[in-house]
């Protein structure tokens, strides 16, 4: 509708995951809550808000303003399933493989400090105890 | 102080959009339109003939919302990007120490510990039928203390070529 408007581009560009990771911190007012997560959604809403807002300044009559929002619900309609979906599958699969590598851990652990040196402990007093009775046995028989 | 952590090329777009205001009366203003577009009205605006100017502001509400929502995922998969290949790569790491402990390292010291045992045990007849008490010989084993191994059987792992060669084999029998 109209090529270069912030807020077309900017819903555009939402599609992309493979951009920087690279953040910027921001500080919100005081008495602001310390849910970031609640923030971070506040800020975005008034990001896409004010981007909207540049956008639509420069469009004279409202039937244009509509087209444009409606453009970029559009836009936000056909990437949103995929991005859900990645952000499900990645997050999912991350989960099961922490919880196998916790549960396996537990039994390395177990392993490494416990069962080993149980048996490194134990395997020298049965190699003593066999010599002994040998000893003994060799002595009983002369 | 709470910081909130936003993608820098989220940042900067909106930097772009509004040069010349700093960081912090940019976010201090995102903030309150923010707070503005969640206070609206969060369902779809119906289209009906030529909007007036409050549909309009209503429908710009609610594509910030739902461009705020889709923003929140894309940046849980950027800034979590690297969670999922850690998360494999310490899986492959506990497989691999696990493997080695179960094949390489446990079996052989619970075989040597159960061998010994069972040659105790039988020098511990033979001397009894030569006579002589066991337990007045030193060092003695304290049993109920000790790793009962008796029973224990090696683990046998196949590669995935003797499992397929396998399969192959009972399928044939099979027909």
């Amino acid at each position: 509708v109209i090529p270069g408007a912030p807020l077309l581009d900017a819903v555009a560009a939402l599609g992309d995951a493979t951009i920087p990771d690279d953040t910027v911190g921001l500080a919100p007012p005081v008495g602001a809550t310390s849910d970031v997560d609640a923030l971070r959604f506040r800020l975005f809403a008034g990001m896409f808000d004010l981007l909207a807002g540049k956008t639509l300044e420069e469009i004279p009559d409202n039937v244009a303003r509509e087209a444009v929002l409606r453009a970029a619900l559009t836009t936000i309609g056909s990437t949103e399933p995929a991005l859900r979906y990645a952000l499900h599958d990645r997050s999912s699969r991350a989960e099961q493989l922490e919880l196998v590598v916790r549960m396996r851990g537990r039994q390395i652990a177990m392993s490494d400090r416990w069962l080993i040196p149980r048996l490194e402990e134990e395997i020298p007093l049965y190699e003593d105890r066999v010599s002994a009775l040998n000893r003994a046995i060799e002595g009983a028989r002369r | 102080m709470t910081q909130v952590p936003i993608l820098r090329a989220d940042w900067d777009r909106l930097r772009a959009a509004y040069p010349g205001i700093d960081d912090h009366p940019l976010c201090r203003r995102a903030l309150e339109r923010g707070d503005e577009v969640l206070a609206s009205d969060p369902s779809e605006p119906a289209r009906d003939g030529d909007p007036t100017v409050e549909q309009v502001r209503q429908l710009r509400s609610f594509v910030a919302r739902r461009a705020a929502s889709l923003a929140v995922y894309r940046h849980e998969l950027v800034a979590h990007r690297e969670r999922l290949p850690r998360a494999e790569a310490a899986e492959r790491a506990s497989y691999e120490r696990h493997l080695e402990l179960e094949k390489d390292l446990v079996p052989p010291l619970k075989l040597r510990a159960k061998a010994l045992r069972a040659e105790i045990r039988r020098l511990e007849a033979q001397a009894r039928h030569l006579g002589l008490d066991p337990e007045a010989i030193a060092p003695r084993i304290d049993w109920p203390e000790t790793l009962a191994v008796d029973g224990y059987e090696q683990p046998r792992y196949e590669t995935n070529e003797q499992r397929k060669r396998t399969a192959v084999e009972f399928f044939r029998r099979l027909r």
